[in-house]
This record gives C-alpha cells, structure tokens and sequence, in this order.
C-alpha cells in the first residue's frame, strides 16, 4: 500500500475541514480525487504533502507516518506556483536536484528544451502558463512512490491541458500512485484508473472507474453531477 | 543535504549582501581618498599651518574641501550603520519569503525537519550580520589606518595594556571574550525575535502587518520583563550582598557574573523564541 | 487529445473495437509488431492499465500474441476479422432498433440504408 489513511481529522480553528477520512491506495493507479471547492480536497493533499499537521487519526505513506521521510518518496505539486522566481530555469532545476535525490535531472532539461524554453532564463519573465509547465516537470520529473497534483489543469489552456495529461500518462509508473485533485473531471477521467468523490470533509464515494462506469452505465463525470446536484 | 541547505542560504544572501559590502567599503575608500586629499591640499597651501592668518577669501577652496569631506565622513558613518541595517533587514525578508511565501511550498516539501531549517536560517543570518560588522571594521581600518588618529588608538590599546598587572591581563582577555560571545548571542536573539513575529505573523490575513505587530508586543513584552527582572536582581543583589559576603568578592569576578547573567539571558531567551517559532512553523503553518 | 470516446462504454471496451477494426481491415501484417502500451495510452491519452486491459483481452481472444519481454505481435487476423463482423452486427441490430422507434418500416429502412450507401461511395465487394 502507498497510502493508508484512516479517521484523519483537521480542524481550522472552529471549522472541521476533514471529518474523518479512510482511504487507502495501492501501487500503479492514477486516482481521481473529485470535489467541489471547499470540499477539503487541497486540505487533504497539503496533509499528505507534510505542510499541515493531522489533528486526528492516522495517515501513513509507504508505511511511514508523514514526517521528514515521506517527503523525500512524496512529489507536491500545489495549486500556488512554487518556483523561486529570481532563478533561472537551469538554477531551479538544480536546486530541485539538489534536495532530491530522485529528481531525473536530464530528463526535466531535455523536456523543458523540447518546449522551447531557453534554460537559461529567469523564471520571473516566463508566463504563467510556462511557469505551470515547469511546476509540472519539475514535479513529474521526480522518481517518487507518491504525487499529490492539486489542480494542475485549472486555469490552463486546453492545448497545455494535453500536455499535462500527456505528461502524466509518459510518467506513469507501477511502482508509483498519482492523486490528481481537480473539479474538471471530463478532462482527467480518460486517465483516471479509481476516483474519490469528496464532500464537506468526507469521502462520499469511491471506486474503480471502468467497473463503476459499466454498472452505472454513465461516465464519472455524469456520476459526479448526479451525486452533487446543487 | 544539510550542506546543501547551508550553502543555498549563504548563496542567497550573499547575492545582495556583496552589494552592501562592496558599498561601505568603496565608501570608506572615498572617505579616505578625500582625507589624504585635504590633507595634500592643506601641506601645499598653508604649509605654516596658520590658518587665521589668511583672508576669508583666500580660505574658500579650504572650507570647501572641508564641507565635502564633512559631508563623505558622515556619509560614511551613515552608510556603515545603513549597512547594517540593510542586512538584517535582508536576512528577515529572506526568512519570510523562503519560509512564508509560494516559495515555502518547496522548502517545506524538501525532506528536512522545520528545526533544521530555522538552524539553518539562523546561523546563516547571524554569520551574515557578523560579517557586515567584519566589512565594517574593515572599512574603519581603512579610514584609520597609519592615519594620526589611527596610530593614536593604537597608542592608548598600547598604554592601556602595559598599566594593567599580569594577571588582570588574564581578566581583560576573558571579559572581551565573554563580550565577543554577549554580541554574539544578541545577534541571534535579535534575529530570533523577528523570526518568531513572523511566525505569529503568518497567522493572520496581512502577514506583514501582523508580524510587524506581532513585533512591537514582544518587543513590549521584553521591555516590561527587563525592567521586572533588573528590579527584581537589583534588589536580590543587594539582599544577596548583606547575606553572603558578595561585597568580599573581588570586583574583578564580579563583572565575569555580570557578563555571563547577561549571556545567560539572551541564551534562554533564545531559546525560548526558537521554540516558539519552531512549534509556530511546524505546528500551525499556514500557507495561502 | 486525439481520440474521443463516448460515455457509457468502457474505455477499454472502445479500445478493442478501435484496434480490432485497425486488424480486420488490413492495417497490420500478420507477425508485425503492435505499439507498445505506452505509446497507445499517449495516443488515446488514456491510463495505462486501461490499454494493458484491452491488450490483454485481445492476446486472450488470440488477435494478439506476446513474446517475452519483446512486446506484442499481430496474431489472427481472421479471428479479428470475425470479431469485427461481431462488432458489425451488433451495431446493425442498434441501428435497426433505432429506425424502428422512428416508425420506419422494413422497405424505408432498406431503402435508407441504401442511399447511404451510394453517398458515402462504398463500393460492393
């Protein structure tokens, strides 16, 4: 098992953002995590990533408790870019490799050139939709057991849409799980091998996604619809 | 990876900190350049050195040369304190952005605990505060040195040393040491007390201003403190004194317990501030 | 991405349709060597597992075969061919159903399908 959570519980002050959360995740499955906003679902990666701290129950990746050693088999993606913007691309990468042993150094130069990015250039004078291509090699690029993706097609083009799906689909792995936590559920679910549907800090539903599919007869995204019709 | 962490750090400040450096030192060439200057120019002019025997109108280029080198001494004197200012203001900005800003997303993710990130800002901040008080003692030789003032303080270090007995020597030697480690550990403190408003700070919706905020309280909170506690050690001191033959202590180990009280304060102090920012940052971290 | 697939039915299920056309009409020689299952996940930009199920449904029926650690062959492609006429049927006994909710009658629905026929110019073989 890459991930074994169970009863995890976060408050912020008065409000309860997680209320209890079991899930557990196998090897090799690209996991569709799928809830409105608010829903507790960047809650919930930030837990896994080691940013927030769990207020109850357990949360364990590779049979670790989240601390200092799943960071070095977890690859965050945030929603926020994350890259220091005074450096060069080059510079960035470098600090990557750096601090994770991991990192596919030449791998991430070699995707960063085909896109046509001079590695050379400062990260502060690339658009926005560079910097989120970047984010995303960097954190594809890593050789880790664990990717936690927090929206990483909102606010993207549909032609840089392709291109993260694409590169999720190069990087998979059977040793390694992906959770991607998004709202445009249309666009991943080709890709998606199980989904969570998350609501008010709560797993409502979860499953395969081609067996729910031939049950239900409708795609997850439909599905989706039905479950959270406002 | 802890190396690397350091040398990150380093890199980072030393970026800016160069300019700060590169700054206070070519002024303190100019200043010194505009010395020898005025000097040369009054050698040549007023060889007799009588200055109150020429009219004011012969006098203009003097006064002139004399308002410019005022002004580049005042200069200087602000831009070795600015320097300093300026690089601690550089070392918190640095604390801030890498820990609390988008950039934190990163530094949090890397395997390493949030204790050896604040050691790590730490120590590399403080190094970089003391080595801006390096580049300024280095600049003030440079203004100072076989200059008339600069050997006369080389005079009176001189006097000083060979009026003093033997085996006081001993004494001077250990109070600037003790000295050396109070300046030292203030340093630390004062960067820990900025850290540790930071790390309130970041709770609140404007984290700049609730760490400037956050900043003032403490910084009140220790004044109401200091003034309780040399009250209260005061007045212990004095009771300890009649009780305990202190007075009979010889005033020379009196001050090594004046000076290493003080060092023990900002040692709990800061300690104190780091747990408080240690438990801030781990604990209740709050990224947006 | 490149290829779009409809709702209700299992992606991998369109999967072994798509392929099994591709066999039946000729597109593969008999012995050649099929993408891997990579490559067909970043054509159809679909998961991996997804393309490994139909792959191996299609090994299964004897369409495809494996050599170890070499990749996967074109095997029969008369079963292929079969399965398509399968595929066909099924899809005509659809298309029928759904000419006669429309209220067509056997001659209208003949009729229908033949002039579609000569527009779409497909030839009598």
């Amino acid at each position: 098992m890459v991930l074994q959570v169970s009863n995890l519980v976060k408050k912020y002050g008065n409000t309860v953002a997680l209320r209890g959360v079991n899930l557990n995740l196998p090897e090799g499955r690209i996991v569709g995590l799928l809830g409105p906003n608010g829903s507790g679902k960047t809650t919930l990666i930030k837990i896994l990533a080691g940013i927030l701290t769990i207020d109850g129950g357990m949360a364990t990746i590779c049979d670790n408790e989240i601390g200092v050693k799943t960071k070095a088999l977890v690859s965050y993606l945030p929603d926020k870019s994350f890259l220091c913007e005074w450096m060069s691309v080059e510079k960035m990468l470098n600090y990557t490799k750096d601090f994770f042993p991991d990192f596919r150094l030449e791998r991430a130069m070699e995707m960063v050139k085909m896109l046509g990015i001079n590695p050379k250039s400062r990260i502060k004078t690339l658009s926005k939709g560079t910097k989120e291509k970047v984010s995303l090699i960097i954190a594809m690029s890593r050789d880790a057991k664990l990717y936690l993706l927090d929206e990483p097609i909102a606010g993207v083009d549909p032609a840089a849409r392709d291109y993260v799906i694409r590169t999720i689909i190069n990087n998979y792995s059977p040793n390694s799980t992906v959770i991607i936590s998004t709202h445009l559920i249309s666009d991943v679910e080709p890709i998606l091998s199980d989904f969570v549907f998350i609501n008010n800090g709560q797993i409502v539903l979860a499953g395969n996604v081609d067996d729910t599919r031939i049950r239900e007869q409708k795609s997850i995204d439909h599905l989706f619809r039905e479950v959270f019709r406002c | 990876m802890l190396r690397k962490l350091y040398v990150h750090e380093f890199k980072a400040l030393l970026r800016w900190l160069v300019f700060v450096w590169v700054g206070i030192v070519a002024i303190a060439i100019i200043n010194r350049l505009m010395n020898a200057v005025m000097d040369l120019y009054i050698e040549s002019n007023y060889p007799s050195g009588e200055l109150s025997s020429f009219a004011p109108h012969e006098l203009q280029g003097y006064k002139f040369l004399t308002a410019l080198s005022t002004s580049l001494t005042v200069l200087y004197a602000l831009a070795t304190v600015a320097g300093l200012l300026i690089t601690f203001g550089l070392v918190i900005v640095r604390f801030y952005k890498n820990l609390f800003t988008s950039e934190g997303y990163f530094t949090f993710s890397i395997p390493v605990s949030a204790n050896q990130h604040l050691w790590c800002k730490l120590i590399c901040g403080g190094v970089a505060i003391m080595a801006s008080l390096a580049v300024c003692a280095l600049s003030l030789t440079i203004n100072f040195l076989f200059t008339d003032v600069g050997k006369s303080i080389v005079q009176l270090f001189y006097e000083i040393r060979t009026s003093i007995k033997i085996d006081m020597r001993i004494h001077l030697f250990l109070y600037a040491g003790e000295t050396i480690l109070i300046l030292i550990a203030s340093i630390l403190v004062t960067n820990l007390t900025a850290y540790c408003s930071i790390s309130f700070g970041q709770s609140f919706k404007n984290k700049i201003g609730g760490s400037v905020i956050s900043y003032i309280i403490i910084k009140m909170i220790l004044n109401c403190a200091t003034t309780f506690l040399t009250f209260f050690f005061g007045l212990g001191g004095t009771i300890l004194s009649f009780i305990t033959n202190l007075d009979a202590l010889a005033p020379e180990l009196i001050i090594h317990l004046f000076l290493l009280i003080s060092l023990l304060i900002q040692v709990i102090l800061g300690a104190v501030f780091f747990l408080i920012t240690s438990i801030r940052t781990s604990k209740k971290l709050n990224l947006e | 991405m490149s290829y779009s697939f409809t709702n209700a039915q299992p992606i991998f299920e369109q999967i072994i349709e798509y392929l099994v056309v591709e066999i039946a009409n000729g597109k593969h020689e008999k012995d050649g060597r099929v993408p891997s299952v990579r490559d067909y996940a970043l054509l159809f930009g679909v998961n991996p597992n997804t393309v490994q199920r139909a792959l191996t449904e299609l090994e299964r029926e004897g369409i495809l075969y494996s050599k170890r650690g070499d990749g996967r062959f074109i095997g029969d492609i008369n079963k292929a061919i079969l399965t398509c006429e399968k595929i066909a049927n099924h899809k005509a006994k659809i298309y029928v159903q759904e000419m006669k909710k429309l209220g067509f009658t056997a001659d209208k629905i003949v009729n229908l399908t033949k002039e579609v026929i000569e527009e779409n110019g497909i030839t009598s073989k």
